[in-house]
């Protein structure tokens, strides 16, 4: 059962997929620009405070590559949020993203 | 007539001092990340923000965190002058094995090797998903000029 810690870093990558949602609609919006990058801020600060708290008591050697699943959030952020369609090699690493942060979690 | 993108379009060849730009990119990213370890483990076991910031704003490995990342960014907006974002990006994950070589030489930790597998895939990964697509050479762009119509 994978610790408070990996949940917390868990979050913080599924987060970091919604900020960047959120930056991108800031970017291209015409309305609500700040109202866009405020709330992507917002969930960049929520995230940075949830890695913190998580590297309290969980060795970097685990968090920081699980962080990387933050790469795969955006992927399928980008994918369910903005109708982006990426291809078959993104697709391929996010899978290997997903991999390797599952293998540094530990048992 | 200048071309308007040449800025966008930087020469592929890298230069030492490119490949020096993005080795300190990686150092940098990967010490800063040692740091926030650090900055983490320092901090009091506490939930009043206020308290933590104010811990945080006196500790010394924050200071380094932040001045670290900030070399990161400055240091990766110079190698992003000189190179192609598909080049460069994809590089920088090599801080995945920089901050677990950190973790074992500074901090003591011991890497599994589920760990090196895991920093294997997840640079594998990231290497896939940060390619964009190749640009077109100047050689083999707009062909339809080949025929001398105006």
């Amino acid at each position: 059962m994978p610790s408070a810690g990996v949940f917390m870093v868990l979050s913080g990558a599924v987060l970091e997929g919604v900020a960047q949602v959120c930056l991108k609609h800031s970017a291209a919006a015409q309305a609500r620009r700040r109202g866009w990058l405020a709330a992507g801020v917002l969930l960049f600060l929520v995230e940075i405070a949830l890695y913190t708290r998580a590297l309290k008591t969980l060795p970097i050697s685990v968090a920081y590559p699980v962080s990387a699943l933050s790469y795969a959030a955006v992927v399928l952020s980008a994918f369910l949020l903005l109708g982006e369609r990426p291809d078959h090699r993104r697709w391929l690493g996010v899978v290997l993203i997903v991999l390797g942060a599952a293998c540094a979690i530990p048992a | 007539m200048p071309d308007p993108d040449s800025a966008l379009r930087p020469p592929v060849a890298p230069t030492p001092l490119l490949w020096l730009g993005l080795a300190g990119t990686v150092a940098a990213d990967s010490f800063g990340q040692v740091f926030w370890k650090r900055l983490a483990t320092a901090l009091p076991d506490s939930d009043d923000p206020l308290l933590l910031l104010g811990a945080a704003a006196r500790l010394p490995a924050t200071w380094w965190m932040t001045g670290l990342l900030l070399c990161q960014l400055l240091l990766w907006l110079a190698v992003l002058r000189r190179s192609e974002l598909s080049f460069a990006q994809p590089l920088t994950s090599l801080s995945y094995v920089g901050v677990g070589l950190l973790s074992w030489l500074w901090l003591g930790e011991v890497l599994q090797p589920r760990t090196l597998l895991s920093v294997g895939l997840i640079l594998a990964g990231v290497m896939l998903v940060s390619r964009s697509a190749p640009r077109r050479d100047r050689a083999t762009a707009a062909p339809e000029r080949a025929s001398g119509s105006p």
